[in-house]
């Protein structure tokens, strides 16, 4: 239990230091959510993001805010926290698009995790808490040659963050199939002293869905295709 | 020879219509029989002796791509002319196949093609009869997540064709029947790792490499009996423990080359995941973009030799091909073509550095390190900012993944890829037939041309140089004949000249590409046989010149031979 909670620790401050090292290297120490440190003040969280918003779990932005410290214009949820939806700054993504510069476009484009843009989002509680944050993938203007790996961000947060993950097939829904021979639906837990992180996966077609339609029309962006993930404080 | 003494005792005893249909069905059997040879391991190793034959996909264990025929040659070669072509699928990207050619390369085996296509499946055809279908096989195509890439070609055990497929199964396909004798999981895919290397064979284990670059998977090596279908060992391509790290990468896209003489085998691999943003340097991605040398009959890893660090921003994948190059009474040395701009040349017995070459134009690193062959910046600085804050060229999209030829006639290895930059820097690089010609433009990237260097391995010299005007996206063939063929992006395939790369022949297609042809016999006749059609570069095309105006979405397998 020593090693998971040091791992989880070590992970979480390395991976944040060695993350920043990156953003530094690549965006001039733009800000990315890895900065967002489970317990942190909502004072003490970093500048430098834009497009505040209440959340909602991983949807489309709600009412805007000025900033993480107007949280309590949020709705709480069951668990009485306030969901905070922002945005990387994108502005060197414009320019390095209008300049066509495929290496600074992709070292710093818009909100995204391991090159899966997301819809990003921290969890405060009453008090101001930071509580945990949540990732999800965003299919918002994604063409479908990228959105079909974007079940696979699981997959990537799971290597990431190693350690006895509890995973438990989702059943799909009525109608619902495999996109292909293999269903990667899931969700994985991992849970060890104050932290718990959940991912949930999805890649099938739901009913009535198919790349080749009854008309042998191909539908190449009839999919779903998606991952979830929270860290939260336990 | 049994067959032949069973037709005559035929003959003489039946009618002459019944004679006739006899005599059919004996040559038909005789035919069947020719293409029913068991491929065995001693075929394999020495497969340079059967040139009518393709029998790997690199043509032999030494990843040579190169062929001992030489009827076309360059006082033949004006006479070489299409055949015929055979519609490989699919037209139906997103839905289960896909609409361009891809880097797919078929085997050849008397007279007999064996060639996985755009759906993935595989495909015998009969070359004695324009490429007509034998039979073909989707079993281990069907219900296969269609945003994924079918293998890139095939290997031969036995009575079987080898083949992979894009859910991490290996399967072995009755060379006679075409039907599945066998099927076996590689990886799992639900964790994102699929094949598109094409497998290894040697002696009697398969070596499949494979991952998931973009869905997260680590790369891996797996060593299969051949016979049993038991799993022998595993090699993971990124750092041993695996975190932290990279969350993915290290993928394998091309096959290995297997030396014989010391029993290794030496395959390279990808960039890290996330390309462009490692976040971990080099703690979890010592083995990424690496040639990495396993022992074939244990799973150890002897050596490795890392061309670009974990550390990367930059996005180069050496993930292309390997070549051993081997000349009597000289050191056995493996060549890489890289595509962080240097052509390397490694002893095979221990991967030490023997040489790096410079094998692209344009601004460059100042020289790499003596003792881990890395880039140099010569600004004193730490290799991570200095990587970080590097010119842009060579072009991250010049050769990430192509096949080089070595050809043991002139002794040297040819690597043809795209030459450029990054838009962030934008040098004019005169070619041949267009001083001033920026080369075709991609999105991201500029200044892009064709080229093809031909470099002595045992010393590290450049020999011979020559730019195209559109970049190279396939690789290079050698032949006996003289020639090195390579196909630049708008289409033409060309000859050139083994010694100066000087063209002698060439012939536009209109379309893409995406691997060099192989060469075969048949009916005593050679043939070059090469895939067209648009490739996975197409669409990063942001401007096209008017000669590129037809990279048509095709997936065609086009046959030549000299005019009769």
């Amino acid at each position: 239990m020593t090693t998971r909670f040091a791992r989880i620790a070590a992970l979480s401050l390395g991976l944040f230091a060695a993350i920043g090292a990156e953003a530094a290297m690549a965006c001039a120490g733009r800000p990315t959510v890895w900065d967002i440190s489970l317990g942190a003040a909502v004072s003490d969280l970093p500048t430098g993001f834009g497009d505040y918003a209440c959340g909602s779990n991983g949807g489309p932005p709600g009412r805007p805010l000025q900033g993480f410290g107007d949280y309590l214009q949020c709705n709480p949820d069951q668990r009485g926290w306030h969901e905070v939806y922002f945005r990387y700054d994108d502005e060197e993504e414009f320019v390095a698009r209008a300049l066509e510069q495929q290496r600074r476009i992709a070292m710093c484009e818009g909100t995204q995790v391991f090159g899966i843009p997301v819809v990003a989002s921290v969890l405060l509680d009453e008090g101001g808490t930071v509580q945990g944050i949540r990732i999800v993938s965003d299919p918002r203007g994604t063409e479908p040659a990228q959105r079909d790996d974007h079940w696979a961000l699981g997959n990537m947060l799971r290597r990431h963050f190693p350690g006895d993950w509890e995973c438990s097939p989702l059943a799909l829904g009525p109608g619902s199939t495999p996109v292909g021979s293999f269903q990667p639906d899931q969700e994985c837990v991992l849970s060890a002293d104050g932290v718990e992180m959940t991912i949930r996966q999805h890649y099938h077609h739901r009913i009535g869905q198919a790349f080749v339609d009854d008309f042998d029309v191909v539908q190449p962006g009839l999919f779903v295709s998606d991952a979830y993930f929270e860290m939260i404080r336990k | 020879m049994i067959v032949r003494s069973r037709k005559t005792r035929s003959m003489v005893s039946l009618p002459a219509p019944v004679r006739c249909l006899g005599l059919a069905i004996v040559l038909c059997a005789a035919v069947a029989n020719a293409g029913a040879r068991e491929v065995t391991a001693d075929r394999l190793l020495h497969a340079r002796d059967e040139p009518q034959n393709w029998l790997m996909h690199l043509g032999s264990y030494d990843g040579a791509r190169y062929s001992g025929l030489d009827a076309i040659n360059a006082e033949t070669v004006s006479q070489l002319v299409e055949l015929y072509s055979v519609p490989l699928g699919g037209l139906l990207q997103g839905g289960g196949s896909f609409q361009d050619a891809l880097p797919i390369s078929p085997l050849v085996e008397d007279g007999f093609l064996y060639i996985v296509d755009g759906n993935g499946r595989v495909n015998k055809l009969d070359a004695h009869r324009r490429g007509a279908v034998v039979w073909r096989n989707d079993a281990g195509q069907r219900d296969l997540d269609s945003w994924l890439e079918p293998s890139r070609g095939l290997a031969f055990h036995g009575d079987y064709v080898i083949a992979t497929s894009a859910d991490g199964h290996l399967h072995w396909i009755d060379k006679e029947t075409g039907e599945t004798a066998r099927s076996v999981a590689i990886g799992d895919p639900t964790e994102g790792y699929t094949i598109v290397a094409p497998p290894l064979v040697a002696g009697d284990r398969i070596i499949v490499g494979g991952g998931g670059f973009d869905r997260g998977a680590a790369g891996r090596i797996d060593a299969i009996d051949a016979e049993t279908g038991d799993h022998l060992w595993r090699v993971d391509t990124l750092a041993e423990g695996g975190a932290p790290g990279p969350i993915g990468g290290g993928t394998i896209f091309q096959t290995g080359v297997y030396d014989p003489a010391t029993g290794l085998t030496v395959w390279g691999t990808g960039a890290p995941v996330p390309r462009f943003a490692p976040f971990a340097g080099d703690a979890g991605a010592s083995r990424s973009n690496s040639a990495i040398a396993i022992d074939v009959e244990t799973g150890a890893v002897r050596w490795h030799f890392q061309y670009v660090p974990g550390s990367d921003p930059n996005g180069f994948s050496e993930a292309g091909t390997h070549q051993l190059a081997a000349l009597d009474g000289a050191d056995p040395v493996l060549m890489h073509f890289g595509n962080n701009g240097y052509a390397y040349a490694l002893d095979m017995a221990d991967g030490s550095l023997r040489s790096a070459t410079g094998h692209v134009l344009g601004p460059l690193w100042p020289g790499v390190d003596p003792l881990d062959g890395r880039p140099e910046t010569g600004e004193g600085g730490g290799l991570d900012t200095a990587w970080a804050n590097r010119a842009d060229c060579p072009n991250i999209l010049g050769d990430p993944a192509y096949v080089a030829a070595f050809s043991p006639r002139t002794g040297l290895a040819y690597g043809a890829g795209a030459d450029g930059c990054l838009t962030e820097n934008l040098p004019v690089i005169k070619t041949y037939s267009a001083p001033g010609w920026l080369g075709a433009y991609y999105a991201g990237a500029a200044g892009n041309l064709g080229m093809l260097s031909a470099i002595d391995p045992q010393t590290g010299a450049l020999v011979a140089q020559r730019l195209f005007d559109f970049p190279v996206h396939g690789g290079a063939l050698a032949t006996a004949g003289g020639l090195v063929f390579a196909m630049t992006a708008e289409g033409t395939l060309h000859a050139l000249d083994e010694e100066t790369l000087e063209p002698v022949w060439s012939r536009k297609f209109g379309s893409l590409a995406p691997i060099p042809p192989v060469t075969f016999e048949v009916d005593g006749q050679q043939r070059i046989a090469i895939v067209v059609g648009g490739n996975a570069f197409t669409p990063d095309l942001s401007y096209r010149p008017p000669e590129m105006g037809i990279s048509e979405p095709i997936f065609v397998l086009v046959v030549l031979g000299l005019r009769s």
